[in-house]
């Protein structure tokens, strides 16, 4: 039983790199000190990415956003109503009833 | 034997500083945007856990430290002069109380007693300035005080009493048709704002406002958020307000009769003589801009609600309380931000303090912006609406610490605890005799609007850092009963009594007790970050000053 399992490990890790010593050989563990100073090469990009977000903090308090939206909600609706009420006096006749107070 | 049922006692967390601060080495604020709240449970090791009892002060009326805590303000007992005060920092008397056992001292007549009583003040405060404000006749108002968020200025009023034989002139009370008629109980007087440098100690600047009525007390009359500030003449029902720039009042606007500065520009080109010396806007037949705003509002939302219904019931209702609503005045306000006022208008009786139980009667909550001249929101006093927001967005009402990284201090709508006190004082109500829900929505809502500064940001009355029982003491700086019995203050994470605060005289008194009718109120001011707190107890005439400081026994 322990041998299927070891020799189904050794089938997963082959050719993985990590198996075969060979892809090893440039590594040096007694590369000399001034050779491990030297910088790696960086990529630096040419091209300006402008960001796709920019994150900004909100100035108005969250209170302040909340009754503004609900005042922005109750506009929505009257420009709305507004408009219906415009349609209808245009299809239909200009009187309106006379609801009495 | 343990079952499937046993109770698992829980562990209590490591209450050792040591290993706090090894966590806080290792790990930091392990939860993203908690570095604060992880900063402030240090001082559930660090606490004022000793009193000293009557302390000697100089002859003056403590107020309040600055929001930075580097300085205490005073006013001079003949409340004429500001007596500024650079704080010594908490341990300033540690080799003073250094052999000192127990919880208290100073309740003796003792030698030792008495020298503590006598040295402790100069210890933790260093007398700076003594600045000259109010002018002959006028006394400063010893509970009103605005900081500005930098701690550099406090703006301090003060009032004098119009003589008799100086009365003033009709048309200076009656300013304009919404002018109140004033309560011989409560008389009109001359105001005057002072602008204070605590750093210099000097007296940057100064406005009057003669002939009327400022609720001064507690600052309702008053408020400064930022460098905005807003003053509320109840007997011209208009609202000041002004820029606060380098220690100086800059005049931005007048909201009332107009609401836009060109607005008197425009009124003179309908009626030519309205420019004119003797011309009375008492006398004028239009209602004032503000009010005229109001009243738009509650005429659109009528319209929209018996359109929306096919049903004019909601009109009809606004024609029958037309006049009722036109004879409204503003009582209260407060800033919500640079731009908008949170205004509580109620009748004239309970605007000119003449009824008897202000808050059981109808008033609106008006929520007003200053730059569009627009009214956003209007509330009842019944509004379970209002009741919501003002449950959710508790801190932006308080703004009690703008100078802050974290502006939220311990309110309902950021703390368990603090909302599940608030829950249950609603339920109390809900259930009492002659109770009910709104009943319970009228008492909450007669908190608003909340003036300004009046709520600490001491960590020792943070309820998710400590569990104390606030009958005696609250984040709102208000007089409370004095209890017989020190308060205790327990950890929270722990159930572990942390300290304990005496506000009153304990055992042998060094002062005679009060006689047994007498109220006995205690006011407590805490330091903003530091173990260190001052409760002042006036028994009828007497103060009675208490030092709660950090004392570790050897």
């Amino acid at each position: 039983m322990n041998d299927l399992i070891t020799k189904s490990v050794a089938e997963f890790l082959k050719g993985l790199p990590s198996y075969d010593e060979n892809n090893f050989a440039r590594f040096h563990t007694d590369s000399n000190s001034r050779n491990s100073m030297k910088r790696p090469s960086l990529y630096l990009s040419t091209k300006d990415h402008p960001s796709e977000q920019i994150i900004v903090t909100e100035k108005t308090n969250i209170l302040l956003r909340y009754l503004h939206h609900q005042w922005d909600k109750k506009s929505a609706m009257k420009k709305r109503d507004h408009l219906s009420l415009e349609t209808n006096d245009e299809s239909g006749c200009r009187k309106r009833p006379r609801i009495d107070l | 034997m343990k079952t499937k049922y046993s109770i698992k006692q829980r562990k209590i967390p490591a209450q050792n500083v040591i290993n706090r601060l090894l966590v806080r080495e290792t790990f930091g604020a392990t939860k993203p945007g908690t570095h604060l709240h992880f900063a402030r449970s240090f001082h559930l090791n660090v606490f004022p856990n000793f009193t000293i009892i009557n302390v000697e002060k100089p002859p003056c009326f403590l107020r309040k430290f600055s929001p930075d805590g580097h300085y205490f303000v005073a006013f001079s007992s003949d409340q004429t002069s500001l007596e500024i005060y650079e704080y010594q920092g908490s341990s300033a008397a540690a080799d003073l109380i250094h052999d000192c056992q127990g919880d208290y001292i100073g309740n003796k007549n003792d030698e030792w007693s008495e020298y503590i009583r006598n040295q402790v003040f100069s210890r933790f405060f260093k007398h700076k300035f003594t600045v000259n404000v109010a002018q002959s006749g006028e006394q400063l108002n010893r509970e009103c005080s605005l900081f500005t968020d930098d701690g550099r200025y406090v703006i301090v009023g003060s009032a004098a009493y119009i003589p008799e034989d100086l009365r003033p002139h009709f048309y200076e009370i009656y300013t304009n048709n919404e002018a109140v008629t004033p309560n011989p109980r409560s008389p009109l007087e001359d105001y005057s704002l002072y602008i204070v440098d605590l750093h210099c100690g000097k007296l940057c600047d100064t406005r009057e406002l003669k002939v009327d009525k400022i609720f001064l007390s507690h600052n309702q009359g008053i408020y400064l958020y930022g460098d905005t500030l807003a003053v509320l003449s109840v007997q011209h029902q208009t609202i000041h307000i002004f820029q606060i720039i380098d220690g100086m009042f800059i005049d931005v606007r007048k909201i009332g009769r107009f609401c836009f500065e060109d607005d008197d520009f425009l009124i003179s080109n309908v009626i030519p003589y309205a420019s004119s010396s003797t011309y009375r806007p008492f006398r004028e037949e239009a209602i004032g801009s503000l009010k005229h705003r109001l009243l738009v509002f509650l005429y659109k939302r009528a319209k929209q609600i018996s359109d929306e219904t096919g049903d004019p019931l909601e009109m009809r209702k606004f024609c029958q309380y037309f006049d009722q609503l036109a004879s409204l005045r503003i009582w209260k306000m407060q800033l919500l931000d640079e731009t908008h006022l949170l205004l509580k208008y109620a009748c004239e009786d309970v605007v000119t303090l003449k009824a008897t139980e202000p808050n059981s009667q109808p008033c609106f909550f008006v929520v007003y912006n200053m730059l569009s001249a627009q009214v956003l929101a209007v509330y009842e006093n019944t509004s379970e609406d209002l009741l919501h927001i003002f449950e959710n967005f508790c801190d932006n009402f308080r703004n009690a610490r703008l100078n802050c990284e974290s502006k939220l201090t311990c309110s309902p709508s950021n703390n368990l605890y603090a909302r599940l006190a608030q829950q249950r004082f609603k339920q109390t109500i809900v259930s009492a005799r002659f109770g009910g829900h709104t009943e319970a929505t009228k008492r909450m809502l007669a908190q608003l609007p909340i003036s300004a500064q009046s709520y600490t940001s001491s960590p020792y009355l943070d309820l998710s850092l400590f569990s104390y029982d606030d009958k005696w003491v609250s984040v709102m700086e208000r007089p409370k009963a004095c209890g017989e019995h020190p308060i205790r203050f327990y950890g929270r994470n722990s159930d572990l009594l942390k300290f304990r605060i005496s506000a009153g005289l304990q055992g042998g008194r060094s002062v005679p007790p009060p006689p047994a009718t007498a109220r006995r109120l205690v006011a407590f001011t805490f330091h903003p970050s530091d173990p260190f707190a001052i409760s002042v107890q006036r028994t009828n005439a007497d103060y009675i000053v208490n030092f709660h400081i950090r004392h570790v026994r050897c």
